[in-house]
């Protein structure tokens, strides 16, 4: 027995092991090599031999000890990844010591085929979504419908004959629609579990997280105006003739600044932020309306645009000339229709109640019974 | 033949029944696998196979501080591993029957091609 002149050959042949080991996970070498020094120490125990001379050199040691333990031997290309193999083992194990275990593998052994076609159905929307841009449940047209049937056959075939002789290919394609599929589910999963989450129906089954840039926000209260649940990016305000203002500072009943709740949105391909206006002490102020905008990004082409600022433009001409609420309406109640009547008649201020002969101001509410 | 080539379809159920047995660390599975006859069994593949048997749910392992050196790890079997012992001994059994049926019946060499072509299907159905 002579452990105290072992031990640092042993230490050594074990770093040796370790170093050979060195491409896998730290997880993986303590994994592999836990316990080895004892099991070696014991082998050795009572022999003259070295390490090497009793295991052989530690590379071949180690390459034998990957080999036996299943890894890929080293060199071997390895795609980084989570081997969650293990863990399904596991739970799989777990799943059978519980009473309702069996029901439960049997139930998901025969409904496994709808997990197929649901993961079809998954890649279906991909492709729909990208190619269209378009975001529905069930296809609309006879092209969709076809792909769709093709896509659920070829899911289901796929399982059920083992097509493809390459095996790592075919399991790679089947991991990847399953991954997309598992992660839409969470995804729907997510979307329709956060309580109060206005655009629910929005959602489609579906793999992008985004439902509408302009939508609200999945969670948290909103900073700024909104509208209707929308966020707002700009105001554009206008005085009582329909002409459009400029440089409005709204406020709240508080007093607080009325800012927009997205200052950054896309426009097609490029973005669109909104620019505050200078305050006399230099402070940015996002309540001055309408915002200027600067856009920059890339054009429908591709090409990428400058950054450069304009002046906000509404998005159509829904602003009206309004009529105002006046004690004495009298003075200012034709203001509409002002042109006209300096043609027809005199402009002599009306008296409440005079009907004159102009046509015109028989639109005019005082005395309408009277015409 | 040579038996380590044999040795790496059955170092999985050996290793198990070894296990089975009795809770073992490493190299103690080792020593009792060359004592059951299997001489040739490399101590690195069994180390090998007891961590992927371990990974793959089918058994558990605990720790062993010891007063003089380093730390044992201890592997025992699972429910998992016992089930899959169960099966896989069905297997073997049938696969040796088969096998020695093949072996014995080919003692003569003398059986015409044909008969035994027909003897090898027969074999291993």
């Amino acid at each position: 027995m002579n452990t105290v002149t072992e031990t640092p050959d042993l230490a050594n042949y074990l770093a040796a092991v370790r170093r050979e080991l060195g491409d896998l996970g730290a997880d993986e070498v303590d994994e592999l090599t836990g316990g080895l020094e004892a099991d070696l120490a014991d082998a050795l125990d009572g022999s003259d031999r070295t390490p090497e001379g009793m295991f052989g050199p530690p590379e071949a040691y180690a390459a034998e000890l990957r080999a036996a333990a299943g890894l890929s031997p080293r060199g071997a290309k390895r795609v980084p990844q989570l081997d969650i193999r293990p863990r399904i083992a596991a739970a799989k194990a777990w799943l059978d010591r519980q009473p309702w275990g069996p029901g439960v593998k049997a139930f998901g052994e025969t409904a496994r085929p709808l997990w197929w076609a649901f993961r079809s159905y998954v890649l279906y929307q991909l492709i729909v979504q990208t190619l269209s841009g378009t975001r529905q449940r069930a296809p609309e047209s006879e092209v969709q419908w076809l792909l769709l049937v093709v896509l659920v056959i070829g899911g289901i075939e796929l399982e059920r004959r083992k097509w493809f002789s390459s095996d790592r290919f075919r399991r790679g394609l089947v991991g990847a629609a399953d991954l997309l599929a598992v992660g839409s589910l969470v995804l729907a999963a997510w979307l329709f579990v956060i309580p109060n989450y206005s655009v629910v129906g929005l959602v489609p089954v579906g793999i992008d997280g985004y439902t509408n840039a302009s939508s609200m926000p999945e969670s948290g209260p909103v900073e700024g105006v909104t509208n209707g649940g929308r966020l707002v990016h700009n105001i554009f305000p206008y005085d009582s003739e329909g002409n459009p203002l400029q440089g409005v500072q709204l406020f709240d009943d508080q007093g607080r600044m009325l800012v927009p709740s997205e200052k950054t949105y896309s426009e097609g391909m490029s973005d669109v932020s909104v620019n505050p206006a200078k305050g006399r002490d230099g402070r940015d102020l996002f309540n001055v309306y309408p915002l200027k905008e600067t856009l920059s990004g890339w054009d429908e082409d591709g090409n990428e645009i400058p950054a450069t600022t304009r002046d906000a433009k509404a998005s159509s001409r829904l602003q009206y000339p309004v009529g105002q609420d006046d004690p004495q309406p009298t003075a200012t109640a034709t203001a509409g229709p002002t042109p006209t009547l300096t043609e027809t008649a005199e402009p002599t201020p009306t008296e409440p109640g005079d009907p004159t002969p102009s046509a015109e101001l028989t639109e005019t509410p005082a005395d309408g019974d009277e015409g | 033949m040579d038996t380590t080539q044999l040795l790496k379809g059955v170092l999985d159920v050996a290793v198990l029944a070894v296990v089975a047995q009795e809770d073992g660390y490493g190299y103690d599975v080792v020593r009792r696998l060359r004592a059951a006859g299997l001489e040739d069994v490399g101590d690195a593949s069994v180390y090998g196979t007891l961590r992927r048997l371990y990974a793959g749910g089918s058994l558990t392992s605990y720790v062993v501080p010891s007063d003089e050196g380093p730390h044992r790890k201890y592997y025992g079997i699972t429910p998992l591993g016992r089930q899959e012992l169960g099966e896989q001994r069905q297997t073997w059994a049938a696969f040796a029957d088969t096998m020695s049926g093949l072996l014995a019946g080919s003692t003569g060499n003398t059986v015409p091609l044909e008969r035994r072509r027909r003897t090898g299907s027969e074999g291993t159905r």
